[in-house]
């Protein structure tokens, strides 16, 4: 057990002090490096809430493509799972449709709203251009 | 040898007062210093306003030494692009402590945040699209540009590797953007035409005066590409700020930016080929978000601002996988 109120707590109500009643008082450039200092423990609060990874099935899903060693401890197996995922990735292991294609991408896109809602959840997913996507017109080499 | 007797000597004048100035923001990498100059005597006789320009004490990879940068902008001066008049470089530390340019002070704001709270503004974006078919005018060889590196296979295929080679520099591994280079490496376009990039041709990197543009900023990237590049970097979401429905650097619809580089290049802007670049784009904001926050954690140069920016990092990989179709 520890003390209340917690972690996140605290940083949420510093947080909320300093947006609400530093800030205001404050010269244009101090308030800019209130935000900065607001923003950095916006994200420590988001992230302290969470496990090892943002994303809860980061690892099993790392370790379900390329299996599983028990005794790894979880930080260690995400950084060797990961770095063999990014080597796979620019060598086109993952190029062609394929249920192993389909559990990466949905690995790195699970990965990545789950680490946006950490860093800035108020980013507009849908705004932005429709641009036309996944195809090409042009000649795909090789 | 001090500043005064330096540009005394550079302007040919009879004697220089130096004003020193504030230390001015903007600018991540570069150290920027506002002068107040009084030369009596020869071609410059007058009281200009102008920045000391200095390297900044970490730097990263993909940013030019100051000579270059010099250079630059005088071969932009030349080509009729308004820039910040470019006035002397200095090689010798001793003169100010470090390897400086001068160049002239204009006035306006530069900040993106700033600029796109206006809203929507057609005439900026028609004068910045003339002002990009007007560098894009540059066309290799040129023997005074000659430090930049000749196109080997291809702008796409060269900007992949050495992304790469930048990602192999880093501590953590990058699956989406691996994902992301590789998806750009299996669509490259061939080769097209070669021109001189800016390169960091967006909002934020410009200065507006009363709704005019008064320079185009920041050059320490440029290099030899393929045009579409620079349009794709000025439309890419991560460079709209507070407009991110205006796609042309979030001040006015794409059109309109376009058409007056169309009319003033004789070129007709690929979509397809736009396209693809704001892929890229987004790969090569998120690499140089990388080495910035790198600035921070390995203790060169600890800022809040510098590791915040590696938190910008998933903001651009979502971009990253929704442009190349993995993000439904």
């Amino acid at each position: 057990m520890r003390s209340r109120p917690n972690a996140a707590e605290l940083l949420d109500i510093a947080e909320q002090t300093l947006s609400g009643e530093v800030a205001p008082d404050m010269s244009n450039r101090q308030r800019y490096n209130v935000a900065l200092i607001a923003s950095a423990m916006g994200i420590a609060r988001r992230e302290l809430a969470g496990g090892v990874s943002a994303w809860d099935e980061e690892l099993d899903t790392l370790r379900a493509l390329y299996g599983a060693d028990a005794l790894e401890p979880p930080e260690a197996a995400l950084s060797h799972l990961n770095r063999k995922l990014a080597a796979d990735l620019r060598a086109g292991v993952y190029d062609a449709k394929s249920r192993e294609q389909k559990a990466a991408l949905n690995l790195l896109c699970q990965d990545v709203l789950a680490r946006m809602d950490e860093d800035n959840p108020r980013y507009e997913k849908t705004a932005g251009s429709k641009q036309r996507s996944g195809v090409s017109r042009f000649v795909r080499r090789k | 040898m001090p500043l005064g007797p330096f540009i005394r000597e550079a302007a040919g004048a009879d004697s220089v007062k130096v004003e020193d100035g504030n230390l001015l923001t903007g600018g991540a990498i570069q150290e920027n210093r506002a002068l107040t100059v009084v030369i009596r005597g020869g071609d410059f006789d007058g009281t200009h306003e102008m920045v000391l320009r200095a390297e900044a004490a970490a730097t990263i990879a993909e940013s030019r030494p100051l000579d270059q940068q010099f250079a630059l902008l005088k071969a932009a001066e030349a080509a009729g692009v308004t820039v910040p008049k470019p006035f002397w470089y200095c090689g010798d530390a001793a003169v100010a402590g470090k390897t400086f340019y001068l160049m002239q002070r204009i006035t306006g704001e530069a900040l993106g945040i700033r600029v796109t709270r206006q809203g929507e503004q057609p005439e900026l974006a028609t004068e910045l699209g003339s002002e990009l078919a007007r560098i894009h005018a540059i066309h290799p060889p040129r023997n005074d540009l000659e430090f930049l590196d000749a196109v080997t296979e291809s702008p796409a295929l060269d900007a992949i590797a050495k992304y790469r080679g930048y990602l192999d520099e880093l501590p953590e591994p990058h699956p989406v953007l691996e994902w992301t280079l590789r998806w750009l490496e299996n669509n490259a376009p061939a080769a097209g035409e070669i021109v001189l990039c800016h390169r960091d041709f967006r909002t934020g990197n410009y200065m507006v005066h009363e709704g005019e543009l008064t320079g185009v900023l920041d050059w320490e990237f440029a290099g030899w590409g393929d045009p579409h590049e620079d349009i794709a970097w000025f439309c890419a979401r991560c460079w709209r700020f507070s407009g991110p429905q205006l796609e042309a650097g979030g001040i006015a619809a794409r059109n309109v930016f376009y058409n007056a580089y169309e009319h003033g290049s004789g070129r007709t802007v690929d979509r397809d080929l736009v396209a693809y670049w704001e892929t890229m784009a987004h790969v090569r904001w998120a690499v140089i978000a990388l080495q910035q926050s790198m600035r921070h954690r390995s203790g060169e140069e600890p800022s809040l601002e510098l590791a915040l920016i590696g938190r910008r990092l998933a903001e651009l990989e979502y971009e990253c996988l929704r442009l190349t179709g993995a993000m439904k």
